[in-house]
C-alpha cells in the first residue's frame, strides 16, 4: 500500500545505475552488448571491445547528435573504429 | 546538471522599458524564485521573453520565423511612441562551468518584420551566428522547452490531448526527443552507410578478378540471406508485439468480463425496455393523434362556452319572465275568483264578497300581467342551448393533457435509459455479448498465434547463426586470399557489430525510458494526490497510452483535479528524465488547483524538477503570505511585478525578498 511521503523525501533518482540520458543510453549500450545472440554472432569483435570504448561511441552520438553535418561525427568514431581493428586483427592472429 | 539562469535584462520587451539584470541566481537549499503579479501585469510577458532570447520564438510550437512578424506585438508601445526602434532580451546563464551571454534583439525600422540579431558569448568566446542555435540547443534543446519552460494553461487540456493517437506520437517523440533517443538514432543511421562501405570496399579489394567475383557473389547471396532473414525478423517481431498487445487487451477484458457481463446484461435489459418504451410512444402519439383529428372543436370550446353562458342567461331570463307572467297569471284567476265568488281554489273555504280594495288588486294586477306580456315574453330556446352544449367539447383537452404528461414521462426515461446505454456502450466498447463471449477465443487464437511467432523467431535466430558462421567463414577466406586486405576485413566486421549494437541499444533504451518516466511519475503523482492508499500508480503503455490506475485496476475515473496532477507529474517526469536538466520556469502552473493540492505542488512537485524553479504567479494562485508559509526558507529571491504609473502599457518590478 502506498503512503505519503514526508515532504522531505524526494523522488527516488534511478538505482540501477541506468540513469537517463547519456548514462542511460550507455547502460543500454553495456546491457546490448551482453545479449548472448549478439555476442555468439561477433565474439572477436565483442572480446575486443574495451569498456571506454562503448563509452566513446556514446560521448561521440551525443557531442554531434545536433550537428548537421555529420563529417566530424564519422571521423571520431573511424579513429575508434582503427584501434580496435587493431585488436581484432591482433587478436585472430593470435588465434584467440 | 550544472545550468543555472543568472540573471535576465529586458529592454523594451511588452510593458517593460527596461530591466536590467533581474538576478535570477539561486542556492541549493533556497532554489525557488517567485515573480507575484497580477493578472495583466506583464507575468506572461516576462515568461515569453525569456522563450524569445533562448529561441526567437516567443510562444511554444512555434520557429523563429514564424514568430517574426508578430514580435511587433511585443514591442513596448511607450517606446515606439519615444521613437526607439529596439527591443531586447539578454540572458546570463552557466552550464557546465561555462559562462554563457545570450543577446536576442529585434530593431522595427520600417513596417515589414524587424530585423532580428543574436549574440552569444561563451566566456570570453564569441560564439558565430550561425553557430548560436546549435550551442543553445546543446544546453536546452527547444524540443524539451516545453517540460522546462512551462505553461500552466498546458495543464488545461494535456491530458486530454493524450487520448489522441497524435498527442500520443508527439509525447513520445518528446520523450525520446529530451532522452537523446535521437542522437543514437542519428548515429546508428551514420553507422550502417559506414558498414556498407565498409564491406563494399572489402571486396572490391580482392585483385585475384576470380576471387573477387567469388568473394562478392558469396558476399552477395549472404547479404541477400541476412537482409530476408532481417526483413523477416522485423515482421516476425511486429506481429508479436502486436499480438502481445492484443494479448494483454483481451486479458484486460477477460479480466474484467464480470463487470462486462454485467453491463452486457444490463444493456440487453435497457434495449428491450427502449424498445418496448418506443411503441408505447407511438401508442401514445397515435392517441394524441386522434384525439386531436376527433376532437377538432375542442380549441372552440371556451368561445362556445362563452355563447353557451348568453343563451343559459337568456333562456333563464326567459325562464324567469315566463314564471312571473304565470304567477301573474295566476294572481289575476285568484282574484276574479274572489270577485265572482265562489271557493278559494286553494284552501276550497268559502270566499269573501269582493271588496273594493280587491277590484283594485285585480286591476292592478291585470295591468303588471298585461306589463310583463308586454315586456316581451321570449320562450326560452332549450333546443339552443342543448345543441350549444352538445357542440362544447370538454374531454378532449383533458385527455391530451394527460396524454402529453405521460409521453413526456415516457420520453424522459427514454432519455435516462438512452443515456445509461450509452455510457454501458461506452465502456464496453464493441464488446456487445457475442463480443464477450468471443474473448476467450481471441485469447486462445492470440496465445497460440505467440507461440508460433516466437518459433518463427527461434528459427529465424538458427538461420542468423548459420548465415552469421557462413559469414564468419566468408570472412576468413577472404582475410586468407591473396590482397584480402584483413584491415578492411576487421573494419567491416567492426562496423557491423556497432551497427547492431546501436539497434538493440535503442530498443532497450526506449523501454527502460518508458519504465522510468512511468515510476518517476507515479512517484510524483502519489506525492501529489489526497489519499495516494486509493491509487496503484500511473501506467505508460507501450503506445504512451497514459492511464490513472486504482485499487480496482486501469482506467479508472479522476476528476478535473486529478487530471491535472496526472499532467503535472508526467511533465515533471519527463523534466526530471530531460537530457539537459538544469532550471524549470514555471507560468501561473497552480491556477487550476485547489489549496492542498497548490501546496502539493509547491512543497513536493516543485522541488523535484531542478535546481532552480522560477515561479510567476498571481496573489489568486498564490498570496505573497501563503508563498512565505508554504515555501519558507527555501525562496531564494522573490519579486513583485507593479505598475509604476497606473499604465497598463508600463510595468516594472521590484524585489520583495
Amino acid at each position: 500500500m502506498p503512503t505519503r511521503k514526508k515532504a522531505t523525501d524526494k523522488v527516488e533518482e534511478p538505482t540501477n545505475g541506468a540513469g537517463q540520458g547519456r548514462q542511460g543510453a550507455l547502460a543500454a549500450l553495456r546491457e546490448a552488448s551482453q545479449d548472448p545472440r549478439l555476442m555468439s554472432q561477433f565474439r572477436a569483435a565483442e572480446a575486443s571491445f574495451e569498456p571506454e570504448d562503448y563509452e566513446q561511441i556514446i560521448t561521440l552520438a551525443w557531442r554531434y547528435q545536433f550537428d548537421d553535418d555529420r563529417s566530424r561525427f564519422k571521423r571520431e568514431l573511424r579513429e575508434l573504429q582503427q584501434q580496435v581493428s587493431r585488436r581484432i586483427l591482433a587478436r585472430l592472429d593470435l588465434g584467440i | 546538471m550544472s545550468l543555472e539562469f543568472e540573471s535576465v535584462s529586458l529592454q523594451n520587451f511588452g510593458p517593460y522599458r527596461s530591466i536590467v539584470d533581474l538576478n535570477l541566481l539561486t542556492h541549493p537549499d533556497a532554489p525557488i524564485v517567485v515573480i507575484h503579479g497580477e493578472n495583466t501585469l506583464g507575468k506572461t510577458s516576462l515568461f515569453r521573453a525569456l522563450r524569445w532570447c533562448l529561441y526567437g520564438a516567443p510562444e511554444a510550437g512555434k520557429t523563429a520565423a514564424e514568430s517574426s512578424r508578430s514580435l511587433r506585438e511585443y514591442m513596448n508601445r511607450p517606446a515606439i511612441a519615444d521613437g526607439e526602434t529596439d527591443m531586447q532580451v539578454s540572458m546570463k546563464f552557466t552550464a557546465d562551468a561555462q559562462k554563457f551571454h545570450l543577446t536576442r534583439t529585434a530593431r522595427f525600422e520600417g513596417g515589414g518584420a524587424p530585423k532580428v540579431t543574436a549574440d552569444l558569448r561563451i566566456d570570453a568566446e564569441v560564439i558565430q551566428p550561425a553557430a548560436i542555435d546549435a550551442e543553445i540547443g546543446r544546453q536546452l534543446h527547444p524540443q524539451i522547452s516545453e517540460f522546462f519552460l512551462f505553461d500552466g494553461e498546458l495543464l488545461r487540456d494535456f491530458y486530454d490531448r493524450l487520448n489522441s493517437d497524435r498527442e500520443r506520437d508527439l509525447l513520445k517523440q518528446s520523450i525520446e526527443s529530451v532522452l537523446g533517443i535521437p542522437a543514437l538514432q542519428l548515429a546508428g543511421r551514420d553507422i550502417s552507410v559506414m558498414t556498407q562501405d565498409a564491406t563494399s570496399r572489402q571486396a572490391k579489394a580482392i585483385r585475384n578478378r576470380d576471387d573477387a567475383a567469388n568473394a562478392r557473389r558469396q558476399l552477395a547471396v549472404l547479404k541477400s540471406r541476412q537482409e530476408s532473414i532481417e526483413k523477416d525478423r522485423a515482421e516476425v517481431e511486429t506481429a508479436l508485439r502486436k499480438a502481445q498487445v492484443d494479448l494483454d487487451d483481451v486479458n484486460e477484458q477477460i479480466a474484467a468480463v464480470d463487470e462486462l457481463k454485467a453491463d452486457a446484461r444490463e444493456m440487453e435489459t435497457l434495449e428491450a425496455a427502449i424498445k418496448g418504451t418506443e411503441a408505447e410512444e407511438r401508442q401514445i402519439r397515435e392517441d394524441m393523434r386522434n384525439l386531436l383529428t376527433g376532437g377538432w372543436l375542442a380549441p372552440a370550446s371556451a368561445k362556445l362556452s362563452v355563447v353557451l353562458k348568453r343563451v343559459e342567461d337568456q333562456n333563464d331570463n326567459a325562464q324567469r319572465q315566463q314564471k312571473a307572467i304565470q304567477a301573474a297569471r295566476e294572481r289575476v284567476d285568484v282574484l276574479q275568483k274572489q270577485i265572482q265568488g265562489g271557493t278559494c281554489p286553494t284552501c276550497h273555504q268559502e270566499l269573501p264578497p269582493p271588496e273594493e280594495a280587491t277590484r283594485l288588486a285585480l286591476a292592478s294586477a291585470e295591468d303588471d300581467l298585461a306589463r310583463l306580456k308586454a315586456a316581451g315574453g321570449a320562450e326560452p330556446d332549450l333546443r339552443l342551448e342543448r345543441r350549444i352544449r352538445e357542440l362544447i367539447d370538454t374531454s378532449t383537452l383533458p385527455a391530451y393533457q394527460q396524454a402529453q404528461e405521460r409521453l413526456n414521462k415516457v420520453l424522459s426515461a427514454q432519455y435516462s435509459r438512452n443515456r445509461r446505454l450509452t455510457s454501458i456502450k461506452d465502456r464496453l466498447k464493441g464488446n456487445d455479448a457475442a463480443a464477450i463471449r468471443k474473448l476467450a477465443y481471441d485469447q486462445q487464437q492470440l496465445e497460440s498465434a505467440i507461440e508460433e511467432y516466437k518459433n518463427s523467431l527461434r528459427q529465424l535466430g538458427d538461420d542468423q547463426t548459420k548465415v552469421q558462421s557462413d559469414q564468419n567463414r566468408q570472412a576468413s577466406a577472404i582475410r586468407r586470399l591473396a590482397n584480402a586486405q584483413p584491415d578492411l576485413a576487421a573494419e567491416a566486421y567492426f562496423f557491423e557489430y556497432v551497427q547492431q549494437l546501436v539497434e538493440r541499444t535503442i530498443e532497450r533504451y526506449q523501454e527502460r525510458t518508458r519504465a522510468e518516466v512511468e515510476r518517476t511519475s507515479t512517484a510524483m503523482f502519489m506525492k501529489l494526490i489526497r489519499n495516494p492508499e486509493g491509487y496503484e500508480g500511473i501506467r505508460i503503455g507501450r503506445d504512451y497510452r497514459v492511464e490513472l490506475i486504482g485499487r480496482r485496476g486501469p482506467a479508472m475515473k479522476t476528476s478535473e483535479g486529478g487530471r491535472q496532477l496526472i499532467a503535472l507529474s508526467l511533465i515533471g517526469a519527463l523534466k526530471r528524465a530531460a537530457v539537459r536538466g538544469g532550471p524549470v520556469v514555471l507560468d501561473s502552473p497552480l491556477a487550476r488547483l485547489d489549496l492542498e493540492h497548490r501546496a502539493n505542488v509547491l512543497q513536493e512537485w516543485v522541488p523535484e524538477l531542478g535546481n532552480q524553479a522560477i515561479l510567476l504567479v498571481q496573489s489568486g494562485e498564490l498570496t505573497e503570505e501563503q508563498a512565505r508559509d508554504i515555501m519558507g526558507n527555501r525562496i531564494g529571491q522573490a519579486y513583485r511585478i507593479y505598475r509604476p504609473n497606473d499604465d497598463p502599457e508600463e510595468a516594472d518590478i521590484v524585489r520583495t525578498q
